[in-house]
């Protein structure tokens, strides 16, 4: 045990006597006169339910209080509470705001929620039984689903590696990370039960794309991990899952593909969102983001370009040329999603327009 | 600090060599000769849908997954082809089977997926307003909600801390740690709700229970911290719970508790069944576990914060007057019995018995049996 | 007596059946988005509130709309044929495929943000349309 308890309370008098007062019925109760915000938050449109948003309405729980650099409050003690003396520091590494902070963050928790599904029931699975796929095209499908589960591992390894470092005061990202971490898995899940159904396998892992995740994942701050994450992997993942979604011949892979766009698309929410907040308020790291940004996109033009995603790629759209535009379409978006992150214009720097060339005849 | 990976693609002539070459149509497909298994997959239950459990087949399969997987390292999934020494190396610390798995895990994974539930929605918070609860009940109810709200978070933050260490070819243990983030995320959440609907707003934070929280996040180990967690700590939560739903003010609370039980049940039950399987593939760690389960239980007992448990006897007497405040401690004793019973059961059942004869909650019974003789010899 | 397509009586009706299906668009989630329907030089105007739709009407200007799907007439009464003969969208006729490689279907929008929402609420906004399936609608 790393930390451990000052004294043997179970030897302990000064702990029995308080217990045998309170279970003696001595109360003290001078707690009850410590609640120094009331506040009755109510559901300000019925139907939506209480969000997050609604009991943010008083300034003395909402996070305008929260101040640029947190120094009150290491503990885990909610935001608002009161904090006695002797509350312990649980060792936070991410104290900032701005190193996290994005206003969407309490929509897009509340839309994950509510926009939840279960691969196991809603998945319309039986509709593969019917389907006449190629053995190519079957394996094909394999290796695209054998990829998106990598992604999807790593996408819930990465908010789990920061999460538990934030401190206590961004509940809500902490909320919404959590919520990252359970879509991500569940994306996994789904595109292993899509691989395996009927007589199903899996592919070959892409050394390109594991070295792609592991860039995302080994990003140096929190802010540089979401741009890599959010920003632009999740960006390719939406954009793979509208093409999925395009060359579906039935109803289970449409329901897939459309459930990867909707999920992914919040990832790319808060990436956009977080961006835009942290570099409108330190503009200095606004280079440190564009450049990490120049280095991480070279990992992802070594998935686009690696065999395991772009052969089965094009053996499933009929040819180089459906997969160029693919590439074109998802590479373009990014960019206007990095313009409006507050990042400029990325494409005048990046790699990805050079690798966008390789595909012209 | 950063990785920025080993090759510049677009300086690389075999990359680009590479993008000639299936531009013109040459493709090499060796990905299809990934020499995978075939298997045949279906729903066995058609009401269950396809779970995990449909999944569990050959190279696939978890019951074939050894106890160390040589090898894997990066982020190929189980069953799929890869080459030791061509993967992206990911450096997960937690590579043995023993270090994070448990029986039933793909079950308690695919539970978590199907019973998710939304704070938001899914407590009718606007009936709040029909009811009518004394203000000093109401106190006390938000000092209780105080609480969880401050020690749900340690139960995302432990798992998280762990999480992203472990071995990808554990996906159904890591699906499950992300399950119980969200989980605990929305207990955090719909707490924090309860207390800032009630009228009252938030209270006191408890220093004793933070002292705790620190501990568990601190373990040295994933296994350790489970045990603490899982098994001790979110037991007695689990029983606090029941104890919360059973003298829950309104409806509307009784409907909170009984989501949050349901989940907190099944993380339980990971930590037991994580336990169990500690000790029946690796009992060896035995002690290693008895020493930190002495700790745990040392931290737990310094949790006797009396804000905490003089709210709870408000909340169980319906008041503050003498004869409220002697109901009230009546049913705080049982429930203070009735965490230590359960936690000596979950024990047993984990096959993990001798711990009883060490455990410090023994003095605490004990103490409460002669409290209670003293109370009946004094009436 | 049938539904003229397009018009705005045909999208008010499909705006109906969000109220009609309220479970199954609950179970879909949250969806709040205002976004543009264009049909040839038409333009209808779609707001989603909470789980349904709220508003419906002719507009002109799209600047204040999310996004907007656009595409000819033709194109519009293909996919609804395909909704009314399949019972919702085939695989080549959803509003991902039609948008998707080749822009069959345009989306227009000044805002990547506001575009983002189409992804989001695809899933909603798709079976809004599929309604369509339940209707009497002159497709001619």
């Amino acid at each position: 045990m790393a930390y451990i308890a000052p004294k043997d309370f179970s030897q302990d008098a000064g702990l029995i006597a308080e217990v045998m007062r309170v279970m003696g019925g001595d109360l003290d109760l001078a707690w009850m006169k410590d609640h120094p915000h009331p506040v009755a938050a109510r559901p300000r449109q019925p139907r939506r339910g209480l969000t997050l948003d609604d009991i943010n309405q008083d300034p003395n729980y909402g996070p305008q209080v929260i101040p640029e650099i947190v120094r009150h409050n290491f503990s885990m003690a909610p935001r608002g509470a009161v904090l006695p003396e002797g509350l312990p520091s649980l060792g936070y590494r991410v104290n900032r705001k701005s190193d996290v902070w994005a206003d969407t963050a309490t929509v897009l928790f509340e839309e994950s929620k509510s926009r939840r599904w279960a691969p196991a029931r809603n998945v319309p699975w039986q509709a593969l039984d019917a389907v006449t796929h190629s053995p190519d095209e079957a394996q094909a499908i394999h290796q695209i689903c054998t990829g998106l589960i990598s992604i999807s591992l790593v996408a819930a390894d990465v908010p789990s590696r920061w999460v538990w470092l934030m401190n206590q005061e961004f509940h809500e990202i902490k909320y919404w990370m959590c919520a990252q971490m359970f879509d991500a898995s569940r994306l996994a899940e789904a595109f292993r039960k899509r691989a395996l159904y009927g007589k199903g396998s899996l592919g070959k892992d892409s050394r390109e794309l594991g070295e792609f995740l592991k860039m995302v994942i080994d990003s140096e701050t929190y802010p540089l991990a979401s741009a890599s994450l959010n920003l632009l992997l999740f960006s390719f993942v939406q954009a793979l899952g509208r093409h999925y979604e395009y060359l579906s011949s039935n109803a289970a892979d449409t329901y897939l593909g459309t459930r990867l766009v909707q999920d992914a698309s919040r990832f790319v929410a808060y990436g956009v969102d977080h961006i835009r907040s942290f570099v409108g308020a330190r503009p200095a790291e606004l280079e440190v983001v564009n450049e990490h940004l120049d280095l991480v996109e070279n990992g992802l033009i070594g998935y686009f370009g690696s065999r395991e995603l772009l052969e089965p790629l094009i053996v499933l759209s009929g040819g180089f040329e459906p997969v160029a535009d693919f590439y074109r379409k998802a590479v373009g978006e990014y960019f206007e999603r990095c313009a409006a992150a507050g990042l400029g214009a990325r494409e005048k720097r990046s790699p990805l327009p050079s690798f966008l060339k390789l595909l012209e005849s | 600090m950063s990785y920025y990976g080993s090759t510049d693609y677009l300086e690389n002539s075999d990359f680009l060599l590479r993008m000639k070459d299936m531009r013109k149509g040459n493709l090499d497909l060796g990905w299809m000769k990934a020499g995978t298994e075939q298997i045949e997959v279906h729903a066995s239950s058609a009401k269950r849908g396809l779970t995990y459990l449909d999944l569990n087949q050959g190279s696939y399969g978890y019951d074939e997954l050894a106890e160390i997987p040589r090898g894997p390292r990066g982020a190929a999934p189980r069953g799929a082809s890869y080459e030791v020494d061509n993967q992206a190396d990911l450096g997960p610390d937690l590579n043995l089977k023993s270090d994070v798995w448990a029986y039933k895990v793909a079950s308690f994974y695919e539970e978590a997926v199907s019973r998710q539930w939304d704070a938001t929605t899914d407590v009718p918070w606007a009936d709040l307003d029909k009811y009518d609860t004394p203000e000093e009940v109401e106190i006390a109810f938000a000092q209780l909600c105080t609480f969880f709200t401050e020690v749900e978070m340690i139960a995302t933050d432990l798992p998280a801390k762990w999480c992203w260490r472990m071995n990808n070819q554990f996906h159904e243990v890591k699906g499950f740690i992300a399950s119980q983030a969200i989980d605990e995320a929305r207990h955090a959440e719909v707490f924090r709700k309860r207390a800032l609907a009630g009228g009252v707003g938030l209270m006191q934070a408890l220093p004793q229970a933070e002292h705790s929280l620190k501990a568990i996040l601190d373990s040295d180990t994933y296994s350790e911290a489970s045990a603490f967690m899982h098994l001790l700590a979110e037991g007695n939560i689990l029983t606090m719970f029941r104890f919360s739903e059973f003298i829950s003010p309104t409806p509307v609370d009784k409907r909170m508790f009984q989501l949050v039980m349901q989940d907190e049940a099944r993380h339980v039950s990971y930590g037991l069944q994580h336990l169990k399987w500690i000790l029946d593939n690796t009992p060896e760690r035995k002690e290693q576990l008895h020493a930190a389960l002495d700790e745990a239980e040392n931290f737990s007992l310094s949790q006797f914060d009396s804000a905490l448990f003089e709210a709870m006897i408000v909340l169980a007497g319906k008041g503050t007057s003498p004869e409220q405040i002697k109901r009230g401690i009546e049913i705080v004793g049982t429930l203070q019995v009735r965490q230590v019973e359960e936690y000596f059961q979950r024990l047993r059942r984990a096959g993990f018995a001798e711990r009883i004869e060490k455990s410090k909650f023994r003095d605490l019974l004990a103490a409460v049996s002669l409290n209670q003789q003293d109370a009946a010899i004094a009436s | 007596m049938s539904i003229a397509f397009p018009s705005l009586e045909f999208f008010k009706a499909l705006q109906q059946r969000t109220k009609d299906e309220v479970v199954a668009f609950e179970k879909l989630g949250v969806c709040d988005t205002t976004f543009g329907v264009r049909v040839g030089d038409e333009l209808y105007r779609i707001a989603f509130e909470i789980y349904e739709c709220t508003e419906v009407d002719e507009c002109d200007d799209p600047a204040p709309l999310d996004f907007v799907l656009s595409a000819p007439v033709e194109l519009w009464r293909e996919m609804f044929q395909s909704v009314v003969e399949n019972a919702g969208a085939d695989a080549e006729h959803t509003i991902n495929s039609l948008t998707h490689v080749g822009d069959i279907m345009k989306i227009e929008y000044e805002d990547p943000e506001g575009h983002d929402c189409f992804y989001r609420f695809m899933a909603t906004i798709q079976a809004f349309l599929d309604e369509a399936k339940h209707l009497d609608v002159d497709l001619s």
